[in-house]
């Protein structure tokens, strides 16, 4: 470990170094990659929710000129040698998962076949002249129906119901006897990570060596790499997985699918390199399901708006082939639901269970459930108990000086001041002066409101193989910098945020340090973008590696100064004498020091090991890194259509120290828009029989700079307790942003009578409660 | 999903009864169909359909399941599969004929379940294309019973005269075309001021370019 480093660097809004290549248009995608020869992939799915495969006759599609194969689950299906991840570990009994469907099909979009053919066109041709003979069977598609049911998705799943967890039974008596009670039920709809990039990959076998090459959009290409090998039963060094830029995977893109497992067993048997890139409509249908949750959440509150206990009960719809194991995951909804609140009782129950629609897939803060339903219920109790939400927030929520504290399942938060951003937030909003404006609009016939929610996150949590992270940083014979870690490029900025880091950790000028990510040939092993790791894991093995190196530099500047290596300072890409006078001092460049290491090294001193490079595994010795943030919006809704307007949004968060302020606004603002699409637009649709109603843009409403106001950030910093004080900050904007939507609402519809806890609150939505309510 | 529909047509209850119940007669009466093959109570045909972009053609056979003259009842099982593509369409169609003297009212109910494209983009708007299709067929089959001649483009409602009086409309039917005229009356304020504007527009270029 370096000791005090001087941050040059970090903390300022430095200009990211991947944008002059992303906005020319010259990233490299994994539809940009070209191979000799290269072949076409592309899946036949099933247009039935659920129905028996009486046969597959490829006849007619191997007779097209330039189709070169057509793979059923026969095909492929036995090759498979272990399909486990690493995120569950191998010793977990998991969902079934197999590559192409056997005998049935259980959702709309289930691969079936796969047509490998000399070019796009001809694979799509050919994929619809496959003739598969279904025999329709009944289907689930509503899993609030599916407990049960006469249909089962799954034989060894007799109910349906995947798995599930009860923490403590709920307190029944102080729910009796509390003051105040609040109760409701939410329910979310189906949406999900919707990248820009969908899904693809290029696996080329060169069967001579045993090698396999692996072009892949994903958020974790050493995992993929080390599943690659897994699943063909091949040894891990004949795999290389590169990633060069993904174009975002907000969770889709972390654990391999089932479709890649079906390209990565194809490539074997084809001759030459196999590309596979999904469509808009397979990603829409196909690539996973989130946030569908059904649930009931208490809370039971003393005369003075004291929390006394909390409980919650749900049922999470994890769909036909839920990828990763879904039951262990969703605990987390339970175990965070008192969230960043002095929460004296906690319970909660929930059961995972199986539909007839896509895979439950991981999407950014995938236990988002906990805080929609928390915040929504303490709007509703603030309005029963006649306080304002801020009042019952501003009495429950934790200080710093409480910390640390466990909630009552366990959860040790600390390094952590929920109150802090709440006020922030609340002031940056001027609270007093919206009610005011809010009582004028009222007697206009405006409907304006305000919405809170507030949460506490777990980031750069260090569980099994999240708790390391790799970097070799290695100065070249010209005195320029590389850093190589696992990365890469998915839109999270980790090249920028790897420079600044590497850049003080050596007292480098940043225009001398680039990064090589995403190529596990060269880079160490890292677990990659998920879990709001990436910056405090990266952080830390950036800080290892530079340490060890920089010790190296200042080792041969000192002998080459002829002073002792507690004179030598590193700054400017040069070793400097600290007592030096400025302007005469003396110093040696970066440059110097490494030519002479790679073509003088008979110049250095004895015992002295030519090397300037180092490679270090940093482990984590943090549990969790706690973030915090609390998002504040205000909006109009039109009463006459539904409408809803956000007219301001504000999130003061703490995320620790920051690297780049920019960065960490960026991430706030992505996550952000998406939880407002998730309050507002997006959902996938599935009809009684289970056909997707919303397989295009035209039907998934995306949130666009039209429905977005501009977002006001405000900053706490409270260092976090790992390297250099960063926390993480990848999740948290999606996490908040829907409830705090759904609570502005809520509050400007208060004078009417209306709470909407259905999601989403279209407009449509939005017009029927208000006509019941009229009724 | 079930579709209700119901249409009228000048003819006695027997001879409607005579003509629904003959698939060499009421097959072209279905805009889009084709009969392919018959063989006493079933036989195979194909149905192409084309919404904006998409054509789906779908070819399949079916079966009188049900004709009982004496309650008026027909009733045809139907299943059909894509065939570009991999979406399936199955029905049963119920048709209860009421004699109302010179007239016959048909109620029309059908069990449809459609999957792939064609529902995932169109099921919005399968209840329009449907009442749609039925009054075409109903006037169709009208002009058959009347003129003795199959007419499936030639009797023009109002509500359909934009689909119906294509005179390219060969052996499919536009969907869109046909949804357009119920959703057009739904947007017809919005389209007049459009309209509106754009002649005003139109207008306002003229005298621009004539004064440059």
């Amino acid at each position: 470990m370096t000791d005090t480093v001087a941050t040059r660097y970090a903390g300022t809004r430095v200009s990211r170094v991947e944008d002059n290549r992303l906005l020319t248009g010259r990233g490299t995608f994994v539809d940009d990659v070209t191979r000799p020869g290269m072949l076409h992939a592309c899946f036949v799915r099933s247009p039935f929710a659920h129905a028996k495969i009486n046969g597959i006759d490829a006849g007619a599609a191997l007779a097209l000129p330039g189709v070169r194969a057509v793979f059923t689950a026969a095909d492929l299906n036995g090759d498979v040698k272990e399909a486990w991840h690493a995120v569950a570990g191998k010793d977990v009994p998991d969902t079934p998962r197999p590559p192409l469907a056997e005998g049935e099909v259980k959702f709309v979009g289930d691969p079936v076949a796969l047509v490998v053919a000399d070019s796009r066109y001809l694979a799509e041709d050919a994929v619809e002249l496959v003739d598969v003979d279904y025999e329709p069977l009944p289907a689930v598609a509503d899993f609030t129906q599916a407990v049960g049911s006469d249909v089962v998705v799954h034989d060894a799943y007799p109910d349906n119901v995947a798995g599930g967890m009860g923490g403590a039974p709920p307190d029944e008596e102080t729910f009796s006897s509390a003051a105040h009670v609040a109760e409701a039920n939410v329910y979310q709809q189906i949406y999900a990570p919707v990248p820009m990039e969908t899904r693809g990959m290029v696996v080329e076998w060169e069967a001579s060596s045993e090698e396999l090459t692996v072009w892949a959009s994903t958020q974790t290409p050493h995992e993929l790499r080390a599943f690659a090998a897994r699943l063909l039963g091949i040894p891990a060094q004949g795999v290389r997985v590169i990633m060069r830029d993904t174009g975002g995977g907000f969770g889709q893109k972390v654990v391999p699918m089932r479709e890649d497992m079906c390209i990565l067993l194809a490539a074997r048997k084809v001759p030459f390199a196999l590309k596979w890139i999904e469509d808009r409509r397979e990603n829409l249908m196909s690539a996973g399901q989130a946030r569908h949750v059904d649930g009931k959440a208490r809370m039971a509150f003393d005369d003075e708006g004291n929390i006394l206990a909390a409980d919650i009960d749900f049922t999470y719809d994890i769909g036909a082939y839920p990828t990763p194991y879904p039951v262990l995951t969703t605990a987390a909804v339970g175990m965070f639901f008192p969230g960043p609140y002095r929460v004296p009782k906690a319970s909660f129950n929930y059961k995972t269970v199986f539909s007839n629609t896509a895979g439950l897939a991981a999407y950014r803060g995938p236990w988002q459930y906990e805080t929609l339903t928390r915040e929504i219920l303490l709007d509703i109790a603030a309005r029963k108990m006649d306080m304002d939400p801020v009042e019952l927030r501003r009495r429950n929520i934790l200080r710093g000086d409480e910390m640390p504290y466990f909630n009552p399942n366990g959860m040790p938060y600390d390094h952590v001041a929920p109150a802090d951003t709440f006020e922030q937030a609340v002031k940056i909003l001027d609270h007093e002066g919206f009610r005011r404006e809010q009582a004028d609009a009222l007697a206009e016939g405006r409907y304006i409101g305000l919405g809170f929610s507030a949460y506490i996150e777990p980031t750069g949590a260090a569980t099994g193989h999240l708790a390391t992270e790799g970097a070799t940083i290695r100065m070249e014979p010209t005195g320029k910098i590389n850093v190589y870690v696992n990365g890469g490029s998915t839109g999270n900025s980790i090249e920028t945020t790897v420079v600044q880091l590497t850049a003080d950790a050596l007292g480098a000028n940043i225009e001398d340090v680039s990064t090589i990510q995403g190529d596990t040939a060269v880079t160490p092993y890292g677990a990659g973008t998920q879990g709001s790791r990436s910056g405090p894991m990266t952080a830390g093995a950036v800080s290892e590696a530079g340490g060890m190196l920089r010790k190296q530099i200042v080792a041969m500047a000192a002998h080459r100064l002829g002073v002792d290596e507690d004179q030598i300072e590193l700054s400017g890409s040069k070793a400097l004498v600290r007592e030096d006078p400025p302007g005469e001092s003396r110093s040696v460049t970066f440059a110097d020091i490494a030519y002479r290491s790679y073509y003088e090294p008979q110049q250095l001193p004895p015992g002295m090991a030519a090397t300037l490079e180092a490679t270090a595994r940093f482990t984590s010795q943090t549990m969790i890194h706690w973030a915090n943030a609390t998002h504040a919006c205000t909006c109009e809704v039109d009463v006459e259509t539904g409408r809803v307007s956000l007219t301001r949004y504000i999130v003061s968060e703490d995320v620790g120290a920051m690297i780049n302020p920019n960065v960490v606004e960026g991430q706030i603002a992505g996550g952000t828009v998406q939880g407002i699409g998730g309050a507002l637009l997006e959902n996938m649709v599935y009809d009684d029989d289970g056909n997707p109603l919303s397989s295009t843009f035209v039907d998934y409403l995306l949130p666009t700079a039209t429905e977005v106001p501009p977002i006001e950030y405000g900053h706490i910093e409270i260092p976090g307790p790992g390297v250099g004080g960063y926390k993480g900050v990848g999740e948290g904007g999606a996490i908040g942003s829907t409830p705090a939507v759904i609570n502005a609402i809520n509050d400007a519809l208060a004078p009417l009578g209306v709470t909407l806890t259905r999601l989403p609150a279209s407009p449509a939505a939005i017009v029927e409660l208000l006509e019941q309510a009229r009724k | 999903m079930e579709l209700n529909n119901e249409f009228r047509v000048a003819v006695p209850a027997a001879k409607t009864w005579e003509v629904l119940t003959d698939v060499e007669r009421v097959a072209p009466c279905l805009p889009g169909a084709t009969l392919l093959s018959v063989d006493g109570d079933e036989f195979t045909g194909a149905v192409k359909v084309k919404v904006g972009p998409i054509t789906v053609s779908y070819k399949g056979n079916a079966a009188f399941v049900e004709k009982d003259a004496a309650a008026q009842r027909v009733v045809l099982r139907a299943t059909g599969k894509e065939t570009r593509g991999n979406g399936n369409a199955a029905a049963v169609v119920t048709a209860q004929l009421k004699d109302e003297g010179a007239a016959t009212s048909v109620v029309i109910t059908t069990d449809l379940t459609i999957s792939g494209k064609a529902v995932q983009f169109g099921r919005g708007v399968l209840a329009d294309v449907a009442g749609n299709l039925i009054a075409q067929f109903a006037k169709a089959l009208e002009a058959d019973i009347l003129g003795g001649a199959p007419a499936a483009t030639t009797a023009p409602t109002a509500e359909t005269i934009s689909a119906a009086s294509q005179p390219d409309i060969g052996d499919s039917v536009d969907l869109l075309k046909v949804v357009a005229v119920p959703m057009a009356k739904r947007a017809a304020p919005a389209l007049a001021a459009l309209a509106a504007g754009a002649a005003i527009g139109f207008l306002l270029g003229r005298r621009n370019r004539s004064v440059s």
